[in-house]
């Protein structure tokens, strides 16, 4: 080849290849960088109540009631409702959707009210003059006013059950674990009781109505935690003893079914509060029956046994009806059926009625598999 | 030989005729339909990474490429109210009984699918197809749908990008019926005669109907872009008038010498005709570089531009003739008026003006132009969003609801697809997988990355491994979708968003940070999403763009050399021909991306150029451009051929040709200013980057800069060493 020509091909390739590198992208290959430790847990800080009352627009927050009632005629009722409100950390957005459940004593029935639709932010107006919360899902409202008291009611779409109830201030409040602040597996929780508040109002059940009042437990949790299923879960109570005394005693498993730990709170009237300690005040709980749902095929804990020595307790709980199960919502975990319903509290050696409790039972529906496995199958 | 054609091309005047009739009678019909037969898109390529990530999704987690988005209202009724609901779900439930549509999606479901005031609603349907071919379905999916009384607007992808598609057209079909008068005023003003003016409008209009006709059966075996139709059409009239408008003048010319119409003929063909071949061969190769792209878009428009030139080069070489030949001096007739031909000698004066004192003239045009050409250093090829639509288009109409009252972000989201051997859940597949998540959550420009290892910040490694011990037994609801939706075995998504402008440089720029991650043998990691489509688009793009231009500068470089037998005057013409067209890019990155005379134009800046159209402008721009240099250069050497003077031959180049060149830029600039009157902003720059390169180079670089090169260069102008003459081709005109 010629010596000028070659000189031009040559000249114009560099030029080409200097072209080429100028509109390149630049970006030099490196490795995945190790992780850093994750983000400690935050501090936590005093709760302020009632002002904490209201939505804190954490990755998960209920408000959670349960009570028993009586009528006029003094006819017992139980029931329970609760608001989750949860956040698609994808969207961003928040959902939240309702539930209760009202158990007629006298006639062995339990009757389950679930939200009609999902809620969303727009569903919650808060920090207004006159109330901490006011949320309304349809036919779900709950409203907690400035002063502490609350009002909330559930309506089933056919009309044909109702709840409809107001409290009164609290006057009592639980604090768990001390500050109202846990550990959790996968995170942690803010959590505070009011567990006798004062309430009336009227139930609907069958097209019936009537005025009842009573004493309602009060649960409020907030935090950023896991709720995680079968063989993992818990077993919660919330007892009201006819001495005044008001105990919630928790069991929490982890994912592998291992109890990971027994906590409680004890509130005794007069006195101020007492956290309970699986081993410093020898706790135990033992499950004596089992129930199984013909929806879900849930085994659930029936009947327990239940020995707190520091304080002298050594008691039996008992469902009132064996079928209190809440169905898990038509979207989402199916597994996430949960029992919750009262428990009629007896001594252990005399059989006496001592009082009455809810007990909530979550994590015992087996699970589906995931879509994408169950199609593999 | 060129004089040997035109002669027999006059003796058989009548049968060329005849049989470029039967040619335009057999593609007459069909060339109006090739627009029908084109297909809408064409900007993407199974070669680009997103493309596989997108393939990847839709492949193993079923996602759907395309999604329509109905937003629904009504005056009186609520989004809850049972007769909002009872709506919806009769929408819903015609919506799932097309077979076009696999997911729907609504807010009685999804509440955040309610507007911000909670007076709206979204109906979204996820279509099983990919965008080329939801536009086609749209119709069908949407035309019978019944509202039940509720008012819908319409957005999403597919009906934006057939707005798009719908409103350029209508800005070229606007801007030719604009163009059309205003090109025939300036054939008039050119040939003073009807005749001679009509004749390379009509010459044009044969080359562009064959040409289309032959668009048409080529789309039968090939993809052919629906985008590529109006250029084509732009480009085979703007090319068949100027190379007829150039035979034509050098006919009346040559018969204004008294010459007998064969001998004109002849005489024609031996000069202009060859100018006019090489004029023709650099067109080709120009848009014949859109062919080293691999897209289709890029791909329609070059091969039915080389058709539509080869058939305007063909038919300027045979047709144009022929017809001459049977009307001879009756070109002149129907005049019209008085015969404009630059006055007595101003192109000549101008020429001398310049040539007196050439550095007075050349240092500030080219300091003008270099200045001009400045901010296109600073050129952010990108897509254009959705904002490029006129408001009164219903799909704009949704895209700003969704932000006004949905709340919805213009920002950058990412699906990047992990893959890896085996369950994704044991330990080891985690941990990778955990290491990925926090990588891409460190880099700066990323907000937030959803994937089942990026749940929350205080969450480390051992907790996720002690979370998936029994994956399917999570509550939580996006934990939960993320288990189902995001994962599989051997790969996994991680959802990547930041608030840049998915179409910004920026994300570009993140992009290729998430692409140089080093993963081991066996992983990959591909990237779906606008900005990952834009990043391979613009990579794909602007990594041959220097490459192909540089071809192209040389071939075009090689033609003139073989045309003039020189070295300097094809250098100069190539240089001027890119410092002319860096002038107009740097001119469009002046107005369209920074936005200065937006309010004058009327356009919303996009802080970007569309990528694709300093492609097509090169490819369009370099074979138009040189057509003048061509055509100008031409006249010079056959007067330096007769007076051996440099500066005479210049002066008598620029005054045969000034006239002429002028003319035909003239109609260009008419053209492309026309569609600055464009709504879309991407036909908008297009006009005003062709009419400002074909101002600048009619104007500037021939008028100033190439007399005052062509007298600063003096002998050296047509110089060519002896062994490359004797390697060199030779085309002797007669």
């Amino acid at each position: 080849m010629r010596g000028p020509i070659k000189h031009a091909i040559v000249t114009t390739a560099l030029l080409i290849g200097t072209l080429h590198a100028a509109c390149s992208s630049g970006v030099v290959p490196r490795d995945v960088p190790t992780p850093a430790p994750p983000e400690p847990t935050p501090t936590p800080r005093e709760l302020v109540l009632p002002p904490d009352d209201r939505s804190h627009f954490a990755p998960i927050e209920w408000w959670y009631y349960n009570g028993h009632l009586k009528s006029e005629a003094g006819e017992e009722y139980s029931f329970h409702y609760v608001i989750f409100q949860t956040e698609d950390s994808d969207t961003e957005s928040r959902t939240e959707f309702g539930q209760a459940g009202i158990t007629d004593i006298q006639k062995g029935k339990h009757t389950y009210i679930s939200s009609e639709r999902l809620g969303s932010s727009r569903s919650l107006t808060e920090n207004d003059d006159n109330s901490l919360l006011n949320l309304q899902l349809g036919n779900f409202d709950l409203e907690i006013a400035a002063d502490g008291s609350h009002t909330f009611s559930a309506h089933d779409p056919d009309g044909t059950s109702a709840l409809e109830l107001a409290t009164e201030i609290p006057t009592e409040v639980m604090l768990h674990d001390r500050i109202g602040w846990m550990d959790w597996p996968f995170g942690w929780t803010y959590y505070y009781s009011y567990p006798r508040m004062q309430a009336n109002g009227a139930l609907t059940i069958d097209d019936q109505s009537v005025d009842v009042k009573g004493e309602v437990w009060f649960d409020h949790q907030w935090g950023d935690f896991f709720v995680v299923g079968k063989p993992a879960g818990w077993q919660w109570f919330a007892i009201h003893l006819d001495d005044h005394r008001s105990l919630m005693i928790a069991e929490v498993r982890g994912v592998e079914g291992e109890v990971l730990a027994i906590d409680g709170t004890l509130i005794q009237s007069g006195s101020d509060q007492r956290v309970l300690d699986v081993e410093q005040d020898g706790i135990e709980l033992e499950v004596q029956e089992y129930w199984t749902s013909p929806r879900t095929a849930g085994e659930y804990p029936a009947k327990w046994r239940l020995r707190i020595d520091s304080i002298d307790l050594d008691i039996v709980m008992t469902p009132a009806i064996a079928d209190q199960e809440i169905p898990a919502l038509p979207y989402g975990n199916q597994a996430a059926a949960y029992w919750e319903g009262r428990v009629d509290v007896t001594d252990s050696s005399s059989g006496e009625s001592l009082g009455r409790g809810f007990a909530e039972l979550s994590g015992y529906v087996e699970p589906e598999p995931l879509s994408w496995r169950e199609e593999k199958r | 030989m060129l004089a040997k054609i035109g002669r027999w091309i006059y003796r058989y005047r009548y049968a060329v005729v005849v049989a470029w009739a039967v040619a335009l009678a057999a593609m007459l019909p069909v060339a109006p339909q090739a627009q029908s037969k084109l297909l809408p898109g064409g900007f993407t390529s199974e070669n680009f990474s997103s493309q596989k990530a997108r393939d990847l999704l839709q492949e193993r987690f079923g996602v759907s490429p395309t999604g329509i988005l109905f937003i629904v209202s009504h005056k009186e009724w609520n989004p809850y109210s049972p007769e909002f609901v009872d709506a919806t779900n009769r929408f819903v439930a015609q919506l799932e009984a097309n077979a076009d549509v696999e997911t729907v999606r609504s807010h009685l479901g999804e509440p955040g699918l309610i507007s911000e005031d909670g007076q709206m609603a979204i109906i979204s349907a996820d279509l099983g197809l990919d965008i080329e071919d939801s536009l086609t379905a749209l119709d069908s999916i949407t035309e019978d749908l019944d509202s039940g009384g509720l008012d819908v607007v319409m957005t999403g992808a597919p009906p934006l990008y057939r707005d798009i598609v719908v409103a350029s057209g209508d800005d070229l079909r606007r801007g030719e019926i604009v163009a059309f008068p205003l090109a025939v005023i300036a054939l008039l003003l050119v040939f003073g005669t009807i005749v001679a003016a009509v004749m390379p409008a009509a010459v044009g209009g044969v080359a562009v109907a064959v040409g289309l006709g032959m668009v048409y059966y080529v789309a039968d075996w090939r993809d052919m872009s629906v985008l590529a139709f109006n250029i084509i059409t732009l480009l085979g009239i703007g090319m068949g008038i100027d190379y007829s408008l150039f035979y034509v003048n050098r006919f009346k010319e040559e018969l204004s010498k008294g010459m007998s119409v064969p001998d004109a003929i002849a005489e024609t063909h031996s000069h202009a005709g060859i100018a006019i071949l090489f004029s023709g061969v650099t067109s080709i190769i120009g848009v014949a570089s859109l062919l080293l792209f691999e897209l289709t878009v890029l791909d329609s428009i070059g091969i039915g531009a080389v058709i539509v030139l080869l058939i305007a080069l063909l038919s300027a070489q045979t047709l144009m003739p022929a017809v001459l030949s049977i009307v001879g001096h009756r070109i002149n007739w129907l005049p019209v008026l008085p015969l404009w031909r630059g006055g007595s000698g101003i192109w000549s004066r101008m020429a001398e003006s310049v040539m007196q004192r050439p550095f007075l003239f050349l240092i500030p045009t080219v300091v003008l132009l270099v200045a001009l050409a400045i901010p296109f250093k600073d050129i952010r090829p990108g897509t254009a969003d959705a904002t490029i639509l006129p408001s009164r288009y219903e799909s704009r109409q949704g895209y700003d609801l969704l932000q006004d009252e949905f709340g919805w972000d213009i920002s950058t989201e990412l699906t990047v697809a992990y893959t890896f051997e085996g369950n994704p859940f044991n330990g080891e597949n985690l941990a990778t997988l955990y290491a990925f998540g926090q990588a891409l959550a460190g880099l700066p420009s990323v907000d937030r990355v959803s994937s089942i290892v990026n749940l929350r910040p205080t969450l480390g490694l051992n907790d996720y491994q002690t979370l998936y011990q029994h994956p399917e037994s999570v509550y939580d609801a996006t934990t939960l979708r993320l288990l189902n939706d995001s994962v599989r075995d051997g790969v996994a998504l991680f959802y990547v968003t930041s608030s840049l402008h998915p179409f910004s440089p920026e994300a570009r720029r993140l992009i290729d940070e998430i692409r140089s991650f080093r993963l081991p043998e066996s992983e990959r990691s591909y990237i779906d999403g606008g900005a990952a489509h834009t990043n391979d688009l613009v990579n794909s793009l602007y990594s041959r763009f220097p490459i192909v231009a540089a071809i192209v500068i040389l071939l075009t470089f090689v033609s003139l050399m073989i045309l003039f037998r020189s070295i300097v005057i094809p250098l100069k013409a190539v240089v001027l021909n890119v410092l002319s067209i860096l002038a107009s890019f740097g001119a469009l990155v002046w107005v369209f991306q920074q936005g200065h005379l937006s309010s004058l134009l009327d356009f919303e800046p996009q802080g970007v150029i569309d990528a694709t159209t300093p492609i097509v402008l090169f490819a369009v721009l370099f074979g138009l451009s040189m057509d003048y240099e061509i055509f100008l250069l031409s006249r010079i050497k056959e007067a330096y051929r007769d007076t051996q003077s440099n500066r005479e031959s210049v002066k008598l180049g620029l005054q045969r040709s000034g006239t002429i060149i002028t003319g035909a830029g003239l109609i260009l600039i008419v053209v492309g200013g026309s569609f600055v009157l464009a709504e879309v902003v991407t036909v908008k720059s297009v006009g005003f980057g062709l009419a400002l390169a074909v101002f600048i180079d009619v104007t500037i670089v021939r008028v100033l800069i190439a007399p005052a090169l062509m007298r600063l260069f003096g002998k050296w102008n047509w110089w060519l060493p002896e062994w490359i003459d004797r390697r060199l081709p030779e085309f002797k005109a007669e």
